[in-house]
C-alpha cells in the first residue's frame, strides 16, 4: 500500500489569499485577479487528487497552476492589460487602504521579471528555493534578484509623492509563465 | 510612503507582506465553501454507492434473488400434487431452470383438460 496522498486543499483559507495576493501583484487588484484566482482553485478542485506532495507543498503547486494560467489569459488576450487602482486621495479612504494601493502601484511599475520575483516571495509567499524550482534558478540567484527588485523598489517609493495626482498604471500582461 | 534609512528593504519586505493585496471575504468564502463541498462530495458519493450496493442486495434478498422461481415453484399450489414430468423424469432437478417450470406448467394444462 502506498502512503496516502495528503489533500493540498485542506486549509483553503490560508491558500485563496495568498494566491490572490501573489495573482494580484501580477495583474493589479481587482476582477481580473479574482477571476484568475477562482480559475486557479477550479483547476485545482480537479487535479487535487493527482497532487503530489513530495514534488512541493500546496502553496507552490497551486502557484505554478496560477503562473499557467496567466500565461493562457495573456495569449489569448494580449490586449488585455490590468488595471491598478487609482491612488486613493488621503481621507477617501484609511490609511492602511491608502499604503496598500500605494505599494501595488509601485509593484505595477516594475519590470515583468522583477514582478514576478515579488509576486512569489510576498504575494504567495514562497521561500527562495521554492521560487527556484519554478523558475528554474538557484536560490542565491532567487535572492539576488529580489534584492535588486526591492532596491528599484525602493527607488519608485521614493519617488512616489502623497500629493501625486491620481493616476492608472497599465503594466503589460505577462507573456509566458517562464517569461523571466 | 516614508521610509527610514535604516534597513530600508527590509521595512519594504514588511510592508510588501503587510500591505499585499487582500481577496474579497465573499470570494475567499466562496472558494472555500467549493472547496468543502469538493472534498466532502467524494465521502457523499461513497456513501450513495455504498447504500446503492447495500440497497441492492437487500432487495434481491428480500424477493429471493436468483432462487426465487424455484422457490416460488415450490410453494405454488399448482404443484402441491408433488407429481411433475420433470420430477418424475429427473428427480429434484435444478433450481430456477425455466425448462423445469415450462415443462410442468405445460403438463398441468394438459392435464387441466383431462
Amino acid at each position: 500500500m502506498g502512503r496516502r496522498t495528503p489533500d493540498p486543499l485542506a486549509h483553503p483559507e490560508r491558500l485563496t489569499r495568498s494566491v490572490y495576493a501573489y495573482v494580484a501583484y501580477r495583474l493589479g487588484a481587482g476582477p481580473d485577479a479574482e477571476d484568475v484566482t477562482s480559475e486557479v482553485f477550479a483547476r485545482a478542485l480537479r487535479y487535487r487528487k493527482s497532487y503530489d506532495g513530495s514534488k512541493g507543498t500546496p502553496a507552490a503547486w497551486l502557484t505554478g497552476i496560477a503562473r499557467r494560467v496567466l500565461a493562457e489569459r495573456a495569449s489569448h488576450d494580449r490586449d488585455i492589460v490590468a488595471e491598478v487602482p487609482d491612488t486613493a486621495a488621503p481621507g477617501r479612504l484609511e490609511d492602511e487602504s491608502v499604503s496598500r494601493l500605494t505599494m501595488q502601484a509601485a509593484v505595477a511599475t516594475l519590470s515583468e521579471r522583477d514582478r514576478e520575483l515579488v509576486a512569489l516571495r510576498y504575494g504567495a509567499d514562497l521561500t527562495a528555493a521554492q521560487i527556484g524550482e519554478l523558475l528554474d534558478l538557484s536560490p542565491n540567484a532567487v535572492e539576488v534578484a529580489l534584492h535588486r527588485a526591492l532596491r528599484r523598489l525602493r527607488a519608485e517609493l521614493e519617488a512616489e509623492t502623497p500629493a501625486a495626482a491620481p493616476r492608472t498604471q497599465r503594466p503589460p500582461m505577462p507573456s509566458t509563465a517562464d517569461g523571466l | 510612503m516614508e521610509l527610514s534609512n535604516h534597513d530600508e528593504l527590509g521595512q519594504i519586505e514588511a510592508a510588501l507582506r503587510s500591505e499585499r493585496p487582500r481577496i474579497d471575504g465573499d470570494l475567499e468564502s466562496a472558494i472555500c465553501g467549493r472547496v468543502g463541498r469538493g472534498r466532502s462530495g467524494g465521502g457523499r458519493r461513497m456513501s450513495l454507492a455504498v447504500v446503492l450496493s447495500v440497497g441492492t442486495l437487500g432487495a434481491m434478498s428480500a424477493f429471493g434473488g436468483v432462487g426465487y422461481a424455484n422457490f416460488g415453484f415450490h410453494l405454488n399450489p399448482l404443484h402441491s400434487s408433488y407429481h411433475s414430468p420433470f420430477k418424475d423424469q429427473y428427480g429434484k432437478g435444478p433450481k430456477g431452470n425455466p425448462g423445469h417450470i415450462l415443462q410442468d406448467l405445460l403438463y398441468w394444462l394438459l392435464h387441466q383438460h383431462h
